[in-house]
């Protein structure tokens, strides 16, 4: 089995060793580690990890610029947010520019292993915290739009249902359970969520909802 | 120096000047004089003085002396003492020049006219009301020693310069005091942001340091386990504070924000999602919101067991109506006890919760099972008519 390759962002150093030796431990290259911005888009470009574990408060530029960066330069790269005081603008930038996910560090040492083993596959890895800050920001979005009489980017029922429980703190299996689906869509309509906010963000929404009209839309 | 930009000055405006505008005026001010002066002389004092020579020279001295002392106090680092020294000396050289060019002549301004003035506003825009009114003084002498001295014009002439002298002066310590208050206000406010950016580095190093503690903690036995919980605590009182968006005076502004409100009741064992963005609704509605959740959050404490933990989701539909739902996982009743708790008054929920929901034109509804926890759905209206 070939072992992911993950890059560690932060400027402590206790916080960086505590971390890589977490994720050694159960099978990921820690490839290398960065202690501020600069460190971060340097290292990043040289060693090109499938993961990054950003932390948002780092020396200039900031976490969130970074991620913006990096993900603009490899699209295919899974970001990891992390953040001990999370300023809220600053998670909903990182996670626009693309990030997958957001934990904050006081989550146990499972759930931080478990997070960034959710990020490089792909998936989203979301707090209750963030879901609420998500769920914010599309009515701001569709405010903002309809002050422009235009239609925003609106989450279907579907989606506000699934991203609601997880803000109420529900597991994604119990989300499934109360819903009646799978485990499996649950984590599609957190990702469709995630996807829309950050498409929003490159104002590719036309070419998504092409995209979703070549595409069956039904689960 | 690029015209462009605004701080780069003007042409004749030296970009590091504060007093620049009010200097560019005052020039503007005594060259018209000088013209005045000028054209009086050339016009009625040529044919009446017989000396065209004479008056001509002293034209051209207020003229050149006009240029020079207006470029040289153009930078601020050219005002010293020796330029409005010269000033006044070739101010007072060209009234008393009267006597010499027009004799027994009577000159009604003296060849000054009304430039003689300059010297004194120069003095009290850039050094001070004191040496402006010194110059003045000095150059009025002057004035009043040419003859026919005392008469009703020269008279007019002193009042006029020693008067515009003392309200420039007045109006510009004025302007200086002001301009010092803002800089100390702006290098205030600078400190302020700096102190601010450290704490926020320090505070980011030891939630750090707490949130290590927590992870670590368990596995160094007992002991570490109560360290972890420890910095648990710590922890989420450190964020609620690094969080905290709550501001302004309540009895001043009648609208607060809902969302920063609730953020405060984060804790270990109370997750609180807001949007980033604000809600606001007037105090009185915050205060039955908050008083309504603290009785949710009781409830939660007396009855869902030692480890239930609560979620609180505030969320909208439309913009005039606020949801706020409040989830635990504790054991959990079935319909029937919430019934029957409900009919005697207990757990608060008449009262404290539906009551209060009612009374800011609200409802409340109330969905357990046992061994599901609870879930709270509170919803009210919101005005946004504004």
């Amino acid at each position: 089995m070939d072992r992911k390759r993950v890059m560690l962002v932060d400027d402590h150093p206790m916080w960086i060793d505590a971390l890589s030796e977490d994720l050694t431990e159960v099978g990921f290259e820690i490839v290398a580690v960065a202690k501020n911005g600069t460190e971060c888009l340097a290292r990043a470009r040289a060693t090109r990890p499938q993961v990054v574990v950003m932390d948002l408060q780092i020396p200039e530029p900031d976490g969130a610029t970074c991620t913006e960066i990096l993900i603009k330069e490899f699209p295919d790269l899974h970001v990891l947010v992390m953040s001990a005081s999370g300023e809220r603008e600053d998670v909903l930038r990182a996670m626009r520019a693309g990030a997958k996910g957001y934990l904050v560090k006081s989550a146990s040492k499972a759930e931080l292993v478990e997070g960034v083993r959710r990020t490089a596959d792909g998936d989203a890895v979301f707090t209750p915290g963030l879901a609420g800050l998500v769920l914010g920001e599309f009515r701001r979005l569709v405010n903002v739009a309809r002050a422009h009489n235009e239609e925003g980017p609106i989450l279907t029922t579907r989606e506000t249902e699934v991203l609601r429980r997880v803000a109420k703190g529900l597991a994604y299996r119990e989300i499934a359970e109360e819903l009646f689906v799978s485990h499996r869509t649950v984590q599609n309509h957190v990702q469709n969520v995630l996807r829309k906010l950050q498409l929003h963000n490159r104002v590719e929404l036309t070419l998504y909802a092409i995209d979703q009209g070549i595409h069956d839309p039904n689960e | 120096m690029s015209p462009g930009t605004r701080d780069a000055g003007t042409w004749f405006r030296h970009p590091h000047d504060v007093l620049g505008r009010v200097y560019a005026v005052s020039v503007t001010v005594r060259v018209a004089m000088a013209v005045h002066a000028i054209l009086i002389n050339l016009i009625f004092m040529v044919p009446l003085v017989h000396n065209d020579v004479g008056v001509m020279v002293v034209c051209l001295v207020m003229a050149l002396w006009t240029v020079i002392v207006s470029v040289l106090l153009r930078r601020p680092r050219r005002r010293r003492g020796w330029v409005f020294g010269a000033d006044l000396a070739v101010t007072v050289g060209v009234v008393l020049a009267t006597t010499l060019v027009a004799g027994d002549v009577d000159v009604p301004l003296t060849l000054a006219a009304y430039w003689g003035g300059g010297c004194a506003v120069y003095a009290a825009i850039l050094v001070s009301t004191r040496w402006g009114l010194i110059q003045a003084v000095i150059v009025s002498a002057a004035y009043f020693a040419v003859p026919p001295f005392f008469t009703a014009r020269r008279i007019d002439v002193v009042v006029l310069i020693i008067a515009s002298t003392f309200c420039l002066g007045a109006l510009m310590s004025q302007f200086r005091e002001t301009l010092r208050e803002q800089q100390s206000e702006r290098d205030r406010s600078a400190a302020l942001a700096e102190r601010e950016r450290l704490a926020r580095i320090v505070h980011d190093g030891a939630l750090q340091v707490l949130a290590l503690v927590e992870r670590e903690g368990p596995s160094l036995g007992p002991r570490g386990m109560r360290l972890a919980s420890l910095a648990r605590e710590s922890e989420s009182q450190l964020r609620a504070l690094l969080l905290d968006r709550e501001v302004g005076d309540e009895s001043v502004t009648p609208l607060v924000d809902l969302a920063a409100a609730l953020d405060k009741y984060q804790s270990a064992r109370v997750t609180v999602s807001t949007m980033a963005g604000q809600v606001m609704v007037p105090r009185f509605v915050v205060d039955e919101v908050e008083a309504t959740l603290t009785e949710a959050l009781n409830n939660v404490q007396r009855h869902a067991g030692p480890d239930a933990s609560t979620w609180v989701l505030l969320d909208q539909e439309s913009d005039d109506e606020v949801i706020l739902w409040v989830r635990d996982n504790g054991v959990g009743m079935d319909s029937d006890a919430v019934t029957d708790a409900s009919d005697r008054g207990r757990l608060g929920i008449r009262d404290s919760i539906v009551g209060r929901m009612s009374a800011i034109h609200g409802s409340a509804i109330l969905k357990s099972s046992p061994g599901l926890g609870a879930e709270w759905e509170l919803r009210f209206p919101v005005d946004t008519g504004e």
